[in-house]
């Protein structure tokens, strides 16, 4: 589905990713995990054509789009869910979600995807004449990622969607997203600070340290192991 | 100051000794006009250059200065020479009034809240016309007197441009000037540094704007006329055009560009009379797209040694 | 008199507000300030002059050529000498764009001295005969400048509020990055919408170009008005700009008349400044 090859990245001058290399099959849903600074939001970033890789390819579904404007990657069904929302904020939560389904080709599909993002999150549907800007941060969160979702996409790209949130409000967004993953078949890479809760929703996982992929494997494995237990878990 | 800063001030000093011995009559007032302008970017330069703060109400405070110091010599009698000193006062004080009101706007705002500024100025002094002259214009008393009135009115121009350069490049090396690029740069790093940032932008706005009354002042005592067209539009146009052409930020961006617009205009407007300001709005135009560093920029296109050879130069 | 000077101001206030909203678009859009707006307003008018008077056009026609027109210059301006700012990323994007800009007003109207002449110019009149609005006499062309006026900022307000288009422009606004994300083509959309603002503008100088006469450097008040009305009207808003143009065109006839007719163009800048010190979010806008 993703394969990203080597790929090295600056930003503001300084090397953010040194050569990063994974893969991510169909239907997987796979998190990079990794402490903060650790080049995460960078890298998912890259996918999505908003920083541009120094070297190094990354192809979806065999297709190489590194180089490609961020709008043409946005139409191919690969949709990025940034850390910060980037919501509109003078725009109603509908509107918010009309424009998930930018892309000439995601226009056909609005309605059935509004009713699964409303299906998904029905606290959207009672605010959706609500102004993104009054929302609460668990809510716009929600938003953001009903907005990834109007465009049907192959591919969701997460970037420490539990930022910030209060725990029930995590587990909600968590909880929606094994769903995506399952009835809609979507692939999701996910990146979390929160390691325990993205390695139990998640069934392959990527360590990212200090810009390098340190380490990789089955969630279960990663669980159990010792560096991440001593480091991150606390254990 | 760096030796080559006092190489350049010594033979810009000399060249404009020897000028009025060589050059026709005509090139003393062609002349006077670029230490005018010299003095008036030199201004802008600290205010946008320096501190960073677009003001595109530069040209009210000639205005200011002019008409005031005019206006002193009108009815009590001061003489020009402290009319300079009143002139650059008021537009000082005026800059600091106006500097704390734009505390308060950033960027786009500033920039529209200082021309609502200028053009109310220009509107009060077109309509008032029964204190100002309105379009006609004021008379004012020149500095000097009898034949040579006009040459000594040179000589006093370029001793004002080499004060106002001079104060220019001992700010630029100063603790003082260091706070305004801080400001400029990062404002929020030189917050956090302890730098009084709400200081600093007022200094640098009202300083830039007491040498714009201090060139105003100059150039009413000079013509011996002031009129509305000081404070146009189209006078912001060539400060711009100026600071752009010669470099911004630079020490000696202003005097260059100011030597290159005024004495290019007077060449062509032999050849192409009328057509200068459409002649520098294209060269303006061609210099922001392609070369944001003005003159430097230009050479470093031409040839790349040479001017590696001038940034050593400048550096030294 | 009251009556009169007051259906006047809602004229020219409606044509005020036409440039305001353009220009509200631009710096929505493309982030930059245009000093230029006011000269595709002059340029607007004399295309419709020549219209009418070299190819004996209708206003219905020669306004929308007037249109056509300043489209097409704006979007060459915008991919020729403004795209630098999205393309290369520029540094300080509003001191370019300012800088620019700033050349191209000087840069058009010396232009059009030379072009069209220093001379004033007067197309015939759009409507010869004149209107009873509630008794006041008022003239055909300054019910057609107001009435059209309003047709095409109420018809950009639909624009914007329900096209994919227009909702991508609102979007943009309000966050480039997610506006990037969510697949537009903010260079494409940069040029379409500083074409179109460009023709609203070359439409409000077609429209006023009998009632005012023509010269080349018409185009400085009317830039004026329109920062003005963004000013007031709030930075992108649409109907801020609608009810600011309106005040502004109201109590600048009413001033002229009852205060000084010099001190006309005192008033909008005092407001400007009022406005951009103490309430920067505009009439509408929320902080």
């Amino acid at each position: 589905m993703l394969k990203i090859e080597n790929v090295n990245v600056f930003y503001d001058g300084l090397q953010a990713l040194y050569s990063v290399s994974l893969e991510i099959q169909v239907e997987e849903f796979v998190c990079i995990l990794g402490p903060n600074g650790a080049g995460k939001s960078t890298l998912l970033q890259t996918i999505a054509g908003m920083l541009a890789p120094k070297q190094g390819s990354i192809f979806f579904e065999n297709r190489p789009i590194h180089g490609l404007e961020s709008y043409n990657i946005a139409s191919l069904g690969l949709a990025l869910i940034p850390e910060e929302g980037w919501l509109y904020g003078q725009m109603s939560v509908e509107e918010n979600l009309l424009m998930g389904a930018y892309p000439k080709s995601a226009r056909k599909n609005i309605k059935r995807q509004m009713d699964f993002v409303f299906d998904l999150f029905p606290v959207l549907f009672d605010r959706k004449k609500q102004l993104a800007e009054t929302l609460s941060g668990g809510q716009r969160q929600m938003v953001a990622v009903g907005r990834g979702l109007m465009c049907n996409p192959k591919m969701l790209l997460l970037d420490e969607p539990s930022l910030g949130l209060a725990p029930i409000v995590i587990k909600d967004i968590l909880k929606a997203l094994v769903r995506i993953n399952k009835e809609e078949k979507t692939t999701i890479l996910l990146t979390e600070q929160n390691i325990f809760h993205a390695l139990k929703i998640s069934q392959r996982g990527y360590l990212l340290e200090n810009g390098k992929i340190f380490m990789q494997g089955a969630s279960k494995e990663l669980l159990g192991n010792k560096h991440i237990k001593k480091n991150y878990l606390g254990v | 100051m760096k030796k080559n800063e006092i190489i350049v001030a010594v033979t810009i000093i000399v060249l404009g000794l020897i000028a009025p011995k060589v050059l026709p009559s005509v090139w003393i007032t062609v002349l006077s006009m670029a230490f005018y302008y010299a003095i008036l970017t030199i201004g802008w330069n600290i205010i946008f250059g320096y501190t960073g703060l677009f003001s595109y109400g530069h040209a009210a405070f000639p205005a200011i200065g002019g008409y005031t110091s005019a206006l002193l010599a009108q009815h009590i009698g001061l003489s020009p020479f402290l009319g300079l000193l009143a002139g650059a006062f008021i537009a000082g004080l005026l800059g600091i009034v106006i500097g704390l009101l734009i505390l308060r706007v950033h960027g786009f705002y500033l920039c529209l809240v200082t021309w609502a500024f200028a053009e109310v100025v220009n509107v009060i002094i077109t309509a008032e016309h029964q204190i100002t002259g309105g379009t006609g214009g004021l008379l004012a008393p020149t500095f000097f007197s009898g034949p040579n009135a006009e040459l000594f009115g040179y000589f006093m121009g370029l001793g004002l441009m080499m004060f106002a350069f001079l104060i220019s490049i001992l700010l630029y090396h100063s603790r003082w000037g260091l706070n305004l690029f801080a400001v400029r740069d990062d404002i929020d790093a030189a917050e956090s540094m302890g730098i009084k940032t709400r200081f600093w932008k007022v200094f640098g706005f009202a300083f830039g704007c007491s040498l714009a009354g201090l060139a105003g002042a100059y150039f009413a005592h000079f013509l011996g006329l002031i009129d509305p067209g000081i404070g146009g539009l189209d006078q912001m146009g060539y400060v711009c055009l100026i600071v752009i052409i010669g470099g911004l930020g630079t020490v000696y961006g202003p005097i260059l560009g100011s030597f290159f617009v005024v004495i290019t205009k007077e060449l062509i407007s032999g050849y192409a009379s009328g057509y200068s300001l459409l002649i520098f709005s294209v060269i303006m135009i061609l210099a922001v797209r392609f070369l944001s560093g003005g003159f430097m920029e230009i050479i470093q296109v031409i040839s790349p040694r040479l001017n590696n050879r001038y940034l050593k130069f400048v550096n030294k | 008199m009251l009556l009169e000077l007051i259906i006047r101001g809602i004229t020219i206030g409606l044509v005020y507000a036409l440039m305001g909203v353009g220009l509200a678009l631009l710096n929505g859009v493309m982030r930059i300030i245009n000093f230029a707006h006011g000269e595709f307003y002059m340029i607007g008018g004399y295309m419709a002059y020549y219209a009418s008077t070299m190819l004996g056009f209708q206003f219905y026609f020669s306004v929308p050529t007037a249109m056509i027109i300043t489209f097409i210059l704006g979007a060459v301006v915008e991919k020729l000498l403004l795209s630098p700012i999205h393309t290369q990323e520029m540094e300080k994007p509003m001191d370019y764009a300012l800088i620019m800009t700033f050349g191209l007003l000087l840069f058009f109207r010396q232009l059009a001295i030379k072009v069209f002449g220093p001379f004033r110019h007067k197309p015939a009149d759009y409507i010869t005969s004149d209107v009873y609005i509630l008794g006041v006499k008022i003239s055909g062309n300054e019910v057609l400048a107001g009435a059209v006026s309003a047709i095409l900022v109420i018809g950009l307000a639909i624009f914007i509020k329900k096209t994919w288009r227009g909702r991508g422009w609102r979007a943009t606004t309000q966050s480039r990055q997610g506006a990037k994300i969510n697949g537009v083509d903010i260079g494409k959309e940069s040029w379409i919408a500083c074409g179109v603002a460009c023709a609203l503008a070359g439409a409000a100088g077609a429209l006023v170009a009998p009632i005012f006469t023509l010269s080349p450097t018409i185009g400085g008040s009317p830039l004026v008005k329109s920062y003005e009305v963004m000013a007031i009207g709030g930075l992108g808003s649409i109907a801020g700009s609608l009810v600011a143009g309106l005040m502004l065109g109201i109590t600048e006839t009413l001033g002229a008349f009852y205060i000084s007719s010099a001190y006309k163009d005192a008033i909008g800048f005092l407001m400007m400044g009022f406005f951009l010190l103490f309430r920067p979010q505009g009439l509408f806008g929320q902080k």
